[in-house]
């Protein structure tokens, strides 16, 4: 029975014209994931028209293969620009552009195709082995976890960014400010809108990211003289990495993708906290973990291995429960409504042809990203390197402003993008360091609508004590946070103690 | 001589570091307390009794106090360390972001132009003088920087609003 099913579906799916299809998703988002502004849930939204004609199988091939590919793409903007295209690809550019900057971008990009590859099927692994079981876990989350886990997250993120912690944690409360801004969903009450109407439905994280990261990068560039750009000729730099190099990475890869598929499965935690759970952890169990942030490939593979498992996590709620984990999967969701077939348990039993014909789908998604973004998407991606600097600088000022236009097409967005650049390029000046206001705006919203309803609902603080996963996960954020600032102030008053 | 020349590298940066934490712990405590009189100050609901809800004004007040505590960490520090490093104010590098400003003056630009000529030639003239900015201490001629940076504004105007439909 099994056999017959595998057969048909591998009949139907290895066709040309759904091979075809696969193709054409992955350069659409190949292409898409790659511009600045336009997300992976932008990229989906552009093709579900196309779907309306199309049988429902054909349909998801499109769909996913534009899915995966856009996610992984989001990297290539990240390493060349310093523009994560995603909030998935925010810890990406801290070592994948230092690597570019020293001339290794081919690299960069390769050891984040590897491990997008990697991540891919690991997480597409766990999705057709564990997929029940992982969501059974899944909903076992409550409020107060949802919480914790942000905390942790946030407690991560200024752990494993570079620069002081102390700065971090005033970057991280502006970031968790900005989250906050607009009108109250629960109350429906504005808050720091400064009467404007344009902030009432809050700040939008691209927008955001694209001034903090792209325009502060080119500003601060700017304010350099021709002396201290080091400039490595790009052609002279190999693109893929040893064998020997990357089997060291593996382990690294392996770590990432678990994590990765599991926060990808918990709906709404999003592939921010994975990859910045996936990164800390690496930075963690290194032995140089002052290299983290110098541009090192496991600073890529990481966060990339992490990125794309979420994929596969992302689809585990999705097809088992049919809850969509973020707004990818409502988009995918919306594709299996339109063609009348409602994602969850019932799927299982009354269309199992299509949910193995989906799960072959995604596999061929990531065969393909493998080979296109491999053989094409790399070379013509360099190339980009070869633009001479000033007319490089001015085409990315003028992506950024376009680029967050095209979010919302709002002229709001504009303002917020170069806005967060002139704050981003303080920050630098200041030696701030960046991300944590960035993952403090994404993860704000989450981490007040999970902590009131926990106050709602149980009405005192002291659940998240009584709760073991909430426990475990506000106990590490503590330790996280409060154990270097402990050892600095014990530091200090032994150095006073002996010298007086 | 170099050992000399690395330690006085390492006070300066140091001094730096103590200017950083300085400056940045002054603007954490102005924007904490800046945000909380708009934050108390604001009309409507914000401190009606909402039952068991804690309120819209619960996490705002809880993260305007971490920022304001860190911000007074910051200015701790700092100050600690002041006289030992006896900071000093650079105005030279104070005076070096000038091709940043003007590149946020012209991205400023980029609405007003839009309205008044259209976004194609507002994102044409944009990319010319930012590429004649970013080119301004390098040996390229200026009017092919500018034509060049020109085309390339245009091609993604082009992109875009021919490619992705986004109504510029």
């Amino acid at each position: 029975m099994t056999y017959d099913l595998l057969s048909t579906i591998a009949s139907d799916l290895f066709t040309p014209y759904m091979l075809g299809l696969a193709f054409i998703g992955v350069v659409l988002g190949l292409l898409f994931g790659a511009l600045p502004g336009v997300s992976s849930t932008m990229a989906l939204a552009v093709m579900l028209p196309f779907t309306y004609g199309m049988e429902t199988a054909p349909a998801m091939v499109l769909m996913l293969a534009v899915f995966f590919s856009s996610v992984y793409a989001g990297s290539v903007s990240a390493i060349l620009l310093n523009i994560p295209g995603t909030p998935g690809a925010m810890i990406t550019l801290l070592d994948g552009n230092a690597m570019a900057r020293e001339g290794k971008a081919a690299e960069a990009m390769a050891y984040a195709l590897i491990a997008s590859i990697f991540g891919g099927i690991i997480g597409w692994v766990l999705l057709v082995l564990l997929a029940p079981t992982i969501a059974g876990y899944a909903l076992q989350f409550g409020s107060p976890e949802y919480a914790a886990v942000v905390l942790f997250g946030l407690a991560l993120v200024a752990y494993a960014s570079s620069g002081d912690m102390l700065r971090g944690l005033a970057a991280g409360a502006i970031g968790l400010i900005i989250g906050v801004v607009g009108r109250d969903q629960v109350t429906d009450v504005p808050r720091f809108t400064f009467g404007t109407v344009d902030l009432q439905g809050g700040i939008d994280i691209i927008p955001l990211a694209i001034g903090l990261f792209g325009i502060a990068e080119v500003l601060s560039l700017l304010t350099k003289s021709k002396d201290d750009i080091t400039h490595v000729p790009e052609t002279r730099a190999r693109t893929w990495p040893k064998w020997s190099a990357l089997r060291s990475e593996v382990p690294t890869a392996l770590r990432s993708s678990v994590i990765g598929t599991f926060v990808g499965a918990i709906p709404a935690a999003g592939s921010a906290v994975a990859v910045a759970l996936a990164y800390a952890c690496e930075k963690r169990l290194s032995k140089t973990p002052e290299k983290f942030g110098t541009g090192i490939p496991r600073g890529v593979v990481a966060p990339e291995a992490a990125n794309n498992a979420c994929v596969g996590g992302a689809l585990i709620p999705m097809m088992t429960l049919g809850i969509p984990g973020d707004s990818i999967t409502a988009v995918l969701i919306g594709v299996l409504l339109l063609h009348g077939l409602r994602p969850g348990p019932g799927l299982f039993e009354s269309q199992p042809d299509l949910v193995v014909t989906i799960y072959g789908a995604l596999f061929v998604a990531i065969i393909l990203t493998a080979l296109v973004a491999g053989l094409i998407g790399i070379p013509v991606y360099r190339k980009i390197l070869a633009i001479p600097q000033r007319l490089l600088t001015a085409a990315v000022l003028v992506l950024c402003l376009i680029g967050a236009y095209a979010v919302r097409n709002a002229v709001v967005d504009v303002w917020v993008a170069i806005f967060f650049g002139a704050v981003g390029f303080s920050f630098i000046r200041l030696n701030i360091p960046v991300l944590p206001l960035a993952f403090g705006a994404v993860l704000g919203p989450l981490l007040e609508e999970n902590l009131r309803r926990t106050l709602i609902i149980h009405r005192d603080i002291g659940v998240f004590f009584e709760r073991p996963i909430s426990l475990v996960l506000v106990s590490l954020s503590l330790a996280i946070l409060l154990l270097p600032m402990c050892i600095s102030v014990l530091s200090y008053l032994r150095r006073k103690s002996n010298n007086s | 001589m170099s050992l000399i020349l690395d330690k006085d590298q390492d006070t300066q940066a140091e001094r730096g570091e103590v200017m950083n934490d300085l400056v940045s712990g002054c603007l954490c405590l102005i924007l904490a307390f800046g945000l909380a009189v708009v934050h108390s100050s604001q009309a409507g609901r914000l401190h009606d009794d909402f039952g068991r809800d804690p309120g819209p004004a619960f996490l705002p007040l809880i993260l305007l106090s971490a920022l304001a505590l860190a911000g007074a960490g910051l200015v701790l520090r700092g100050g600690l360390r002041f006289h030992k490093s006896k900071a000093i104010t650079n105005g030279a590098s104070f005076w070096s972001i000038w091709p940043a400003a003007l590149a946020v003056g012209l991205m400023c630009a980029f609405l007003p132009l839009r309205h008044f000529i259209g976004a194609a030639p507002a994102l044409f003239f944009i990319a010319a003088a930012l590429a004649v900015l970013a080119g301004h201490s390098g040996t390229a001629r200026w009017p092919l920087t500018a034509v060049l940076g020109g085309i390339s504004g245009f091609a993604l105007y082009a992109l875009f609003h021919f490619g992705l439909s986004v109504p510029l």
